[in-house]
């Protein structure tokens, strides 16, 4: 039954796993796939629902043309062909959240094939070949024992389009799949094609794994991994099932062909109770649903609309702007912070300042108010004239992070805010003077000692004069001015 | 009308197979009545093992235009009266109700999270 | 009564006004409860109604209709003749009923079918049989028995069903009215209870041909809610009807008249032809080398079509759910078991086994290969020449009650001449030709796909030819079969 695998501990001893993923993505369409009610999350269960996701008596599917295209531009994204014509099909099995007791999905003839993705990681690239990429509806959502000894079931989700991606065992580490997972989504994004939220069930993966000798051709005896639920919980479970199969094979047992459950808590996989029976799907093709006809010229619009590609930008970024690849990676890393830094970038003359900036405090804030915070609200422009601000002098960089938060709360410029509140820096030197010497005469005996040989004391003048200045002192004049007046 | 039973399609055993993937359950009279149905009706449609289909190629279906993609500004078709709760066997709080699944039971399921 | 006046009068006379709007909805209530209460109860209809149009400028304003009870209604209910669906109110309307009820027609009641339309005698409904107006130990037909027996019964002038197999032609020939199969994709599927999706059409019955052939100009034309109906455009159905015969080619299939064919039937048949013959069509025969294989690629097909549509039937979030189930595996396998029929469950073993691992092959891509090549034997008789086909609609006139419930192959027989036309998509008409002894026998025109008008402007011709020839219409529920009639 297993694959041409022998079990000598010799063989064993050089193991490579094999891994090919499927992903399950939800595209952001405002309509069901089949039907036209709304998609959106979070709604009181069962309101989103009409007799076709219903599955009533007498209810008929028809096909949302937004989720083809959005499937379209996946597909091209990962190099796929499109095929003129693919076939919705019935894949029929009996669960309560799957209302007509069958998925429409497609099979033998999907909607794109034969694509291929490259995967970095740690210097390394590792090609995957994409297998295919099909559509098909999602089911509703089971919910065990919020009523007790029951199960509710909530048909809100039930007909949201969903694509399938597939990739070919390609990968050969729990860390390489991890690495996929994350590339992959980061593709999604660019493309806007999903919300790709592991926690909002808006992508979803499966993992396939066998293991066989290094150097060997043939494939081993899969096992399906299912219920991970996010990225290091998908490269967790690899780990743990290659493992498992390592073991198995050295104590010369065979590996079986299982569906195994991955337990977060107690960090192991569990076979589910499955019956050879649940597994004839019976597919058909669908016999409501004519052919779907995708012509050259729309795959080609829908290419004409592809974005530059995450890799392919962080390149570009990386030399244009003349940045370290660090500084490129994070400021590509989504399409939106992309997007943010070059307009920012283009609108000054030191791209790494810009970097600097958009990397620290902008990011940071972002990270601090997710919550809130959809795209930036600065404008790139008025983050260009906070930079401005803090690279003439007229406020310190710590001030500067400041002034960003106000910008934010109160959707001024920099500027307002900077004049609102008083913030410019001090340069009057006379001002500036008259602290420096007032902090001075204050503290006599550590001028003593400063001049006997306690340089860090500079550090403590410094405080003193930001104090008495409330912190507007231009450090860097206050800085030259306590020189001087130290040396003498 | 039925065969020898080396010929038959069907034995007891598929009928009680075909009658599981199909979520019913006929007694042991009725698994015994329906085999006999089946192969009848099966040794009548036998006639095709000897039509020749090679002029048909795979992708000859019946030609339908190919599918329309739906207007977007057609609405839901509206539920009406109290639906889907006042049609629902068994509702509570919003949601369909049906005796707890068995945790690990079942294969495929919507890929939802198993708790 | 043949004196009843046609749907055309009907809305006539509400549109001006000359009776309130209820008036002829009433007086076919009133009949149709006079029929239930006779010493064989017609049984024609599952639920009734006096409702009032809600149009009154209509063409078919205050024309009550009878529906069969597999097209979703708002205010009755939905049963599709079965137990799984007994109180099953549809919260949605079919299509054609909301057209039915923009044009002013009104839904008398709900009428009694074989349950899931699956089979040819209305014997397989739950809820007990339907008789056949003219002889009230026979069947009327099936599956849409009840709406051929109302119109057959001068309840209503018109009815709805739905044919996947025959189950308007054959009825109506069985009941002596029109009943029409119109091509597939003609008329939306939006609201009829699936039973085999590639081969299922919404269908009118008739008196005459006209009023058989105005229902489906109102309910015909493309709906965005079904993405297999047509955007082709609907014509005018009644513009050249009575263009009468002359010119016309009228292929008749050799492989339509063989030994199963009654020879009294065939006797009527050719009598028709005659007709057609002296009025100046031109009659030729042709052949479709593939019809002896229709029956078991339907067989195939259909159930399996059938047994994915009718999983959905789970107790789970409408119709019966069987008591004191205490697991989800217990709600769906006893709903199942006690809510379907035996028929219901015969042809979902069936269908189930054809698209099994393993069987899908030989039988279900087998058979799909086999209905294209039944499909290009039609292409060929058109292309031939060929206007329209005429056959005969059943091998025999209706049968008695109870007499193939036993042998679903002897059932599934009475079809042969029927469902070609529903695997090929094209559109069919039975229209009556006679009779034998009291029973009434139809005759079948078969036209390519679109060509409706063309078929319905032939059986109109048959009609007028064989005008006053034919059983009537009407029919007293306290009548007695008398000596010699029926077999």
């Amino acid at each position: 039954m297993s694959g041409g695998v022998g079990s000598s501990e010799a063989e064993y001893n050089r193991v490579e796993s094999v891994i090919g993923l499927e992903i399950h993505v939800q595209l952001r369409t405002s309509q069901k796939l089949f039907c036209a009610d709304s998609t959106r999350f979070g709604d009181a269960p069962n309101t989103n629902v009409c007799p076709v996701c219903l599955g009533l008596p007498g209810a008929l599917p028809t096909v949302n043309g937004e989720a083809v295209d959005l499937a379209i531009l996946a597909a091209l994204a990962f190099g796929c062909t499109i095929h003129e014509m693919s076939v919705f099909v019935r894949k029929n099995y009996f669960y309560p959240d799957l209302p007509k007791g069958y998925q429409i999905s497609q099979f033998e003839q999907p909607l794109a094939t034969s694509g291929q993705f490259t995967v970095e990681l740690g210097g390394e690239r590792r090609e995957v070949r994409i297998r295919r990429i099909h559509m098909e509806e999602d089911a509703g959502k089971s919910l065990h024992d919020r009523v007790l000894g029951c199960t509710v079931v909530d048909l809100n989700r039930a007909g949201t389009p969903l694509i399938e991606l597939v990739s070919e065992p390609d990968l050969r580490t729990a860390a390489e799949a991890r690495a996929y997972l994350q590339q992959v989504k980061q593709v999604l994004e660019y493309l806007d094609v999903s919300d790709c939220n592991m926690e909002e069930g808006s992508l979803r993966v499966d993992a396939n794994v066998s293991i066989r000798p290094q150097g060997s051709s043939e494939l081993g005896t899969k096992t399906e991994l299912k219920n991970m639920n996010s990225f290091s919980n998908v490269e967790k479970a690899l780990t743990v099932e290659i493992q498992r199969q390592v073991v198995l094979t050295r104590s010369g047992k065979r590996v079986e062909h299982l569906t195994l459950l991955w337990d977060e808590g107690k960090g192991e996989v569990r076979p589910m109770r499955t019956k050879e029976e649940s597994h004839d799907y019976r597919y058909f093709p669908e016999p409501d649903l004519p052919p779907l006809i995708v012509s050259v010229d729309q795959s080609e619009a829908i290419r004409a609309q592809l974005p530059e590609l995450p890799k392919v930008r962080r390149a570009r970024v990386q030399h244009e702007f003349e940045l370290p690849a660090y500084d490129a990676e994070v400021l590509t890393s989504t399409r939106m912070l992309a997007d943010y830094y070059e307009a920012v970038a283009e609108r000054m003359d030191d791209p790494k300042q810009a970097s600097n900036w958009v990397m620290g405090p902008v990011l940071a804030l972002i990270k601090e108010r997710s919550e809130e915070l959809e795209g930036f609200p600065v404008a790139p422009e008025d983050l260009v004239g906070l930079i401005d601000l803090v690279r003439d002098g007229t406020i310190s960089q710590t001030v500067g992070k400041d002034v960003l938060r106000k910008m934010l709360d109160r959707g001024v410029s920099a500027e307002r805010v900077v004049a609102d509140d008083g913030l410019a820096q001090i340069r009057d030197s006379a001002q500036l003077e008259r602290w420096v010497d007032e902090v001075l005469t204050a503290n006599l005996e550590e001028v003593i000692r400063f001049r006997s040989g306690e340089k860090r004391l500079q550090g403590y003048f410094m405080g003193q004069v930001m104090k008495a200045s409330r912190g507007k002192a231009d450090p860097g004049e206050v800085s030259r001015l306590l020189g001087r007046k130290l040396e003498n | 009308m039925s065969g020898s039973k080396d010929q038959r399609a069907v034995s007891g055993q598929d009928v009680r197979r075909i009658a599981e993937l199909a979520r019913l359950r006929p007694d042991q009279e009725a698994v015994r009545q329906l085999t006999e149905e089946l192969n009848g009706i099966l040794e009548h449609v036998r006639v095709l093992e000897t039509l020749d289909v090679s002029e048909i190629d795979e992708e000859d279906s019946l030609t339908l235009d190919p599918v329309l993609c739906r207007d977007p500004k057609i609405a839901p078709d509206e539920l009406r009266g109290d639906a889907p709760r006042s049609i629902a066997p068994d509702w509570r709080d919003g949601f369909f109700v049906v005796p707890r699944l068995p945790a690990l039971d079942q294969s495929d399921s919507s890929g939802d999270v198993v708790e | 009564m043949t004196s009843d006046p046609t749907i055309f009068e009907i809305a006539s006379r509400v549109r001006s006004a000359e009776v309130a709007p209820d008036h002829f909805v009433r007086e076919s209530a009133r009949r149709a409860r006079a029929g239930d209460t006779g010493l064989n109860s017609l049984h024609a209809f599952l639920s009734v109604q006096e409702d009032t149009p809600d149009v009154l400028d209509g063409v078919l304003s205050g024309v009550p209709v009878a529906v069969k009870d597999n097209l979703c209604t708002r205010t009755l209910a939905t049963s599709c003749g079965s137990r799984i669906l007994a109180e099953y109110v549809s919260p949605f309307e079919a299509t054609v009923v909301l057209k039915l009820l923009a044009a002013g027609g009104v839904v008398l009641g709900k009428t009694n079918m074989d349950e899931f339309a699956m089979g040819s005698s209305t014997e397989n409904s739950a809820f007990g049989a339907t008789r056949n107006p003219h002889d009230p130990t026979r069947v009327p037909g099936g599956s849409s028995g009840g709406s051929a027996a109302a119109v057959g019964a001068g309840i209503v002038r018109c009815a709805l069903g739905s044919d996947t197999g025959g189950s308007v032609r054959q009825p109506a020939s069985f009941c002596g009215v029109v009943g029409i199969k119109p091509t597939y994709g003609r008329v939306s599927r939006y609201g009829l209870v699936a039973f085999a999706s590639s081969l299922d059409q919404v269908g009118t019955f008739g008196a005459t041909v006209e009023e058989a052939a105005l229902l489906l100009q109102i309910i015909a034309g493309q709906d965005p809610r079904d993405a297999t109906s047509s955007n082709r455009e609907v014509p005018d159905y009644l513009e050249e009807i009575d263009a009468g015969v002359e010119g016309l080619t009228v292929g008749v299939p050799a492989e339509y008249f063989t030994e199963a064919l009654d020879p009294e039937v065939r006797q009527l048949c050719e009598e028709a032809l005659d007709r057609l013959r002296k009025a100046g069509a031109l009659i030729r025969e042709v052949s479709l080398p593939h019809t002896q294989y229709a029956v078991p690629t339907y067989y195939i097909l259909a159930p399996a079509e059938a047994s994915s549509n009718l999983a959905r039937y789970d107790g789970v979030r409408y119709g019966m759910r069987a008591p004191g189930t205490d697991s989800v595996a217990a709600v769906y396998e006893a709903s199942r078991t006690q809510g379907f029929g035996g028929e219901i469950i015969r042809r979902i073993m069936l269908g189930t086994f054809a698209l099994s691992a393993g069987y899908y092959e030989a039988y279900y891509g087998r058979a799909q290969k086999a209905r294209a090549l039944i499909a290009r034997d039609f292409e060929r008789v058109w292309e031939g020449g060929a206007d329209v086909l005429f056959t005969p609609t059943s091998p025999t006139p209706a049968f008695p009650l109870g007499e193939r419930t036993q042998d679903p192959v002897s059932m599934y027989l009475s079809d042969i001449y029927t469902v070609t036309a529903n695997l090929a998509g094209i559109p069919g008409i039975s229209v009556p030709i006679g009779s034998v002894g009291r029973l009434p026998v139809g005759g079948q025109f078969l036209a390519p796909r679109w060509e409706e008008a063309r078929m319905l402007r032939a059986a109109r011709g048959l009609e007028v030819l064989l005008g006053g020839e034919v059983p009537e219409v009407g029919w007293d529920s306290g009548r007695e079969p008398s000596e010699g009639e029926g077999e």
